[in-house]
């Protein structure tokens, strides 16, 4: 399992999804996950900290897990199937036990980002899907190329949409 | 408390992404109109209408979720409105000595989840004295078929008066 982190919630512009980029903690590399709306706001109003007077359903679901004395040790992007990624959350109980639950992975990632806890990729997924950066322009003259890393910036969004 | 069960879910037309959940009094005629967001709509709906979908939603997460870790969700209660929002509360039983945990919801979410597990949904009695809405008066009083086409008008002017008034 690769470890990795939410870098990016993207908005698509010609429509209503969100692309959530999870990137490796320990490389460059990213994996770009189509979600809903909804629940890339889920993810993002928890990550801006902005405050609600009534608790979201994943803040329901977090409230829940914790009254009932259990708690999540990891989510999981562990599958993909027909353009579909799946994933799995695993949790504690109080006796100590590893429970598994089906989710979605845009729901595990609101889950993961709301408790603190690690996000993995599956391996065979991360190799498979997993995209490495533009060709860095660090190795040339920054100055020289300041204007054409703008330009090449400007690109990145439209190129993850495509695919 | 008063026991309400799902009578409808509306469609804003002034806005897509607003519905109406209406809710109507077991043993009576009231009717409780509450705005709920289009996703939370929808979890509700997809599940009444035993819409099948390849990965769970996340009220079937939830749900999930209160059933492996042992929790049986005993009823959902609408408890409160203030500046004109509704606020609920889930109450679910969980561990070997049935304890009792009540957790803060919207009612929208309160109810998705209501409907998948199956339990009751009541109302706060102040709640419903509040915001509750009584049915325009019963054309069975009068003669139904001098006032057939009335009654019609009045049943069109329904959704859109609920509308106005939040």
């Amino acid at each position: 399992m690769v470890e990795v982190k939410v870098d990016a919630v993207r908005v698509n512009l010609m429509g209503s999804h969100r692309v959530v980029i999870l990137k490796d903690v320990e490389s460059e590399r990213f994996l770009p996950i189509w979600i809903g709306q909804p629940e890339a706001e889920a993810i993002t109003i928890h990550l801006t900290n902005t405050r609600v007077a009534r608790p979201l359903t994943h803040d329901l679901i977090v409230n829940a897990i914790r009254e009932l004395g259990a708690t999540v040790r990891y989510v999981v992007v562990n599958d993909l199937r027909e353009e579909t990624f799946y994933a799995r959350i695993v949790l504690r109980t109080r006796d100590g036990k590893d429970l598994s639950i089906d989710s979605r992975p845009s729901d595990a990632i609101a889950i993961a980002v709301r408790v603190g806890c690690s996000i993995y990729v599956d391996d065979d997924i991360m190799a498979q899907h997993g995209q490495e950066p533009e060709e860095e322009a660090g190795q040339e003259s920054e100055e020289d190329l300041g204007a054409f890393k703008d330009f090449l910036g400007t690109l990145d969004l439209d190129d993850l949409d495509k695919k | 408390m008063i026991e309400m069960r799902i009578e409808s879910i509306r469609i804003s037309l002034m806005s897509t992404n607003q519905q109406v959940v209406i809710l109507k009094e077991l043993d009576g005629e009231r009717r409780l109109p509450i705005f709920i967001g289009k996703p939370e709509g929808d979890a509700i709906v997809f599940h009444l209408n035993g819409v099948s979908v390849p990965r769970p939603l996340t009220h079937d997460l939830a749900a999930n979720i209160l059933n492996k870790l042992d929790a049986r969700l005993s009823h959902v209660l609408i408890n409160d409105l203030r500046h004109q929002h509704f606020y609920a509360s889930i109450i679910v039983h969980a561990g070997d000595d049935e304890q009792e945990i009540a957790l803060d919801a919207r009612p929208s979410d309160a109810i998705a989840l209501a409907v998948r597990l199956d339990c009751p949904i009541f109302v706060a009695e102040h709640v419903l004295d509040e915001a509750g809405v009584e049915p325009l008066g019963a054309p069975e009083t009068s003669n139904k078929e001098d006032l057939g086409a009335f009654s019609d008008f009045i049943s069109s002017l329904d959704l859109s008066d609920l509308d106005k008034d939040k």
